[in-house]
């Protein structure tokens, strides 16, 4: 059916999809001749000649707030705009948005949710701050966008337009004096009034200039697609320009085993994780020309219920949607879609396909083993940042893009500045190990780190006899232990319980004014954990850059 | 002594009485012996590969005339049309279309305000050519290979899935159709591939969702489907 000689070109940024599809050849048509007045009729197709698709990981976390990093995949959406416009009549293939959510929850939350998420995207597209503005004063569920966003828009407009009077420093979500400063400098630049509080008149031209700096073509400067380059025409509601699919079109269906493992764990983050290639918003791109009608299109509009979406399941949606023995990616067999006229539309599309994310799950401690509930941290890997607070157990949870070596974590209250009282670069991958647990790779999580390094937030502790021992050396003398299989039971038991087992310092050495052990920072970092199935680090990467 | 033609891919009634030279279709769609095919196909335009008919034996015609002058005899042939009607997406007829027929002889055509185009063609003569159409301000535009008289009954899964193709339903190619009236899906020597089934399956569910409403989705081109699919594709 498709043609082999030509391949679908796909870019490979990160975070997202973007290709052309394969040419679909003309059948040839069959035709009657005719003899009196009946006729053969011929009907145009809807042709899907291109497609983009935005992961999970390029909106914030459970939420709609498109991140600036989507910039990557709109600027190679621009190139393929260009590309797939028609030579002669400059007429550009128009585009419709489809978001989708993952299999929890019900049918209609995820109908709205997915809804929001492809709504989000087309007001980037078409300039639409008034969506924005009613995605942010009405939240639902778990979507509720808040003054983290407000800084990212301020940081993200300070670079582009290269002004560092409103870049509000770090997107922590709190609103403190440095984020009042920006908003201060933004309202003075867009001669609103001054009062520092990003209210409706600030948030308006806050989003479009947020628009215009992650919605730039590969010259560098800012496109839109106008209405009449949406399928639907700017037709009320977006109708067929933008819809949310629910749940009902995942690239990927747990096995029955899988589901019921993931539903009887009380914390759902691995199977949040697991599903996130499920949660993304796909475009399609349409041969020049192409028209939705309003009347026939048949996905309801963003903000109607599911129910109409039924009328476009497959006869079997209900096998289609089952677990099974097996996991089934729609790229194996492309039977995971429920609504039909969707699968149509995707049939042979290169960007119906997700990206898994892992969990890391890191225990914060201070420098006296007590676990820090509700520090604030920041975990930094490559390209990525998350800056929040740790659970009330002291627990940093965050989901990442495959499963990283490594990462940087930064937590607990520093100085007025900003800056937070520990570093350390903690180990993730501890199966690549050659030895398992008792590791300079574990010992450095716990902050026995390289005498050079590890305890950057109180190496003037550091200065004791025991920044001249090596790392299992220190950590022995804390623990009062002499063999390393007892440092290794030790270590294993207190990564398993660290309330139950307390370090005995032997020693406390003499400058250390507040009873902890020198020049240390505890850390459990427990080894990452792969969505089912998952690939080691840096597959899912590799992936994406064919 | 009347001959049995079976009937090969393309062939239509018009076409074989070329062929065999009969001047009249008629003669051969009307013969008593065709009555049960007759009844079967309807349409003399619309026959399936493998059926029988009757080619009755010619009958001599005998005309008077006079000797010394001359006199001239035509032969009256039945002309044949290709009707089209064009329409986009939202199944409104798209007017206006400038279209090329090229079957041996070229036509152009500009689509009137029903989209439709008529081409006459010659029943002796090339079955398979081109149709060009531009301006449709559609996705239409383009080069299209066209198959005169290889639309088989609706009846027929190869049938469907012609008709389906070009009511832009997209259901599959017109070899798949040809292997799916041999094998059943349940046939163990079934040889199409489960997407194809999956392909034509959604094109059927999706017409019957368009055109008889969500409580008509079965997947299955039973009688009624048949019925309406012939009465929205024309033939």
């Amino acid at each position: 059916m498709s043609s082999d000689t030509e391949n679908p070109i796909r870019h490979g940024s990160e975070g997202g999809i973007v290709a052309r599809l394969p040419n679909l050849e003309s059948l040839p048509l069959a035709v009657a001749p005719n003899t009196t007045d009946e006729k053969n009729t011929l009907r145009a197709p809807l042709v899907p000649v291109g497609c983009m698709c935005l992961f999970d990981r390029r909106f914030a976390f459970d939420c709609s707030f498109v991140q600036p990093e989507s910039s990557a995949q709109f600027s190679e959406l621009k190139a393929l705009i260009d590309e797939l416009s028609d030579p002669k009549t400059g007429r550009r293939p128009p585009l419709s948005l489809f978001g989708h959510a993952d299999p929890t929850g019900s049918d209609d939350y995820n109908k709205a949710l997915s809804g929001r998420r492809a709504r989000a995207v087309y007001a980037v597209l078409a300039r639409k701050g008034p969506i924005w503005e009613d995605l942010y004063t009405a939240p639902l569920g778990g979507d509720r966008w808040g003054p983290a966003f407000i800084q990212t828009m301020l940081k993200t407009v300070a670079a582009a337009q290269g002004d560092p009077s409103i870049d509000p420093g770090a997107a922590d979500g709190v609103a403190g004096p440095n984020t009042q400063a920006a908003v201060e400098a933004y309202q003075r630049k867009k001669g609103l009034a001054v009062d520092g509080i990003p209210g409706p008149q600030t948030r308006g031209p806050l989003y479009l200039d947020y628009f215009d700096s992650i919605c730039v073509g590969p010259d560098g400067k800012p496109y839109t697609v106008a209405d009449e380059d949406m399928l639907g025409r700017g037709a009320s509601g977006g109708k067929g320009s933008y819809q949310g699919c629910s749940d009902f079109n995942p690239v990927l269906i747990f096995s029955g085993a899988e589901h019921e493992t993931f539903e009887s764990e009380q914390d759902h983050a691995d199977r949040d994780a697991a599903n996130a290639p499920n949660r993304r918003v796909v475009a399609y791109l349409f041969k020049p020309g192409t028209k939705a009608d309003p009347g026939s299109w048949p996905c309801p509009v963003s903000t109607d219920g599911a129910s109409a979406c039924r009328n476009r399941f497959w006869s079997d949606w209900k096998a289609r949607r089952a677990y099974g023995v097996e996991r089934r990616l729609y790229e194996e067999t492309p039977d995971t879609f429920a609504c039909r006229f969707y699968d149509r539309l995707a049939s042979g599309a290169p960007c119906e396909h997700g990206e898994e994310l892992a969990v890391i799950r890191v225990r914060l401690f201070d420098a006296g083993f007590n676990p820090m509930p509700s520090s604030p941290f920041r975990l930094t890997l490559d390209s990525l940042t998350v800056a929040a607070n740790a659970d009330q157990n002291g627990w940093v949870e965050a989901r990442v893009p495959s499963t990283p070596a490594q990462c940087k974590l930064e937590w607990g209250e520093g100085d007025a500045s900003g800056s937070y009282a520990y570093t350390n670069t903690i180990c993730l991958d501890w199966a690549a190990s050659p030895t398992d647990g008792m590791t300079q790779e574990a010992l450095s999580n716990f902050g026995y780190g390289p005498s050079d390094g590890g305890g950057d937030g109180d190496e003037s502790e550091d200065s004791g006899s025991g920044d001249t021992m090596d790392p299992l050396a220190r950590f022995q003398l804390d623990f009062q232990i002499a063999a390393e299989d007892d440092a290794k039971s030790t270590l294993d038991a207190w990564q398993a319980d660290p309330d139950q087992v307390k370090p005995m310092p032997s020693v406390p050495p003499a400058d250390d004014t507040d009873g902890s052990p020198a020049g240390d920072d505890g850390s459990d970092g427990s080894p990452p954990t792969d969505g089912p199935g998952g690939d080691p680090a840096g597959h899912p990467d590799a992936e994406q850059s064919r | 002594m009347a001959k049995i033609y079976t009937v090969a891919q393309g062939d239509y009634v018009a076409s074989i009485a070329a062929d065999l030279e009969v001047r009249n279709p008629d003669t051969i769609w009307n013969d008593p012996s065709n009555a049960p095919l007759k009844s079967a196909r309807i349409s003399p335009n619309v026959l399936f590969p493998g059926d029988a008919i009757t080619i009755p034996d010619p009958r001599d015609r005998k005309e008077g005339r006079p000797t010394d002058s001359i006199h001239n005899f035509a032969v009256l042939r039945r002309h044949v049309q290709l009707r089209v009607v064009l329409h986009d997406a939202g199944d409104r007829p798209v007017s206006g279309a400038q279209c090329l027929v090229e079957l041996g002889a070229r036509a152009r055509l500009t689509s009137d305000g029903g989209g439709l185009i008529a081409a006459e063609i010659d029943p002796a003569g090339a079955h398979v050519g081109t149709l060009t159409i531009g301006n449709s301000n559609c996705p239409l535009d383009g080069q299209y290979e066209i198959r005169v008289g290889h639309l088989n009954p609706v009846s027929k899964p190869s049938g469907q899935m012609a008709r389906l193709n070009n009511l832009g339903y997209r259901a599959g190619d017109l070899e798949t159709g040809a292997l799916m009236d041999r094998y059943g899906p349940n046939d163990p020597s079934d040889p199409i591939p489960p997407l194809e089934r999956m392909r034509f399956r959604s094109a059927i569910e999706e017409f019957q969702c368009n055109m008889m409403g969500p409580s008509a989705v079965d997947g299955i081109c039973g009688p009624q489907t048949q019925a309406k699919l012939k009465q929205v594709y024309g033939c």
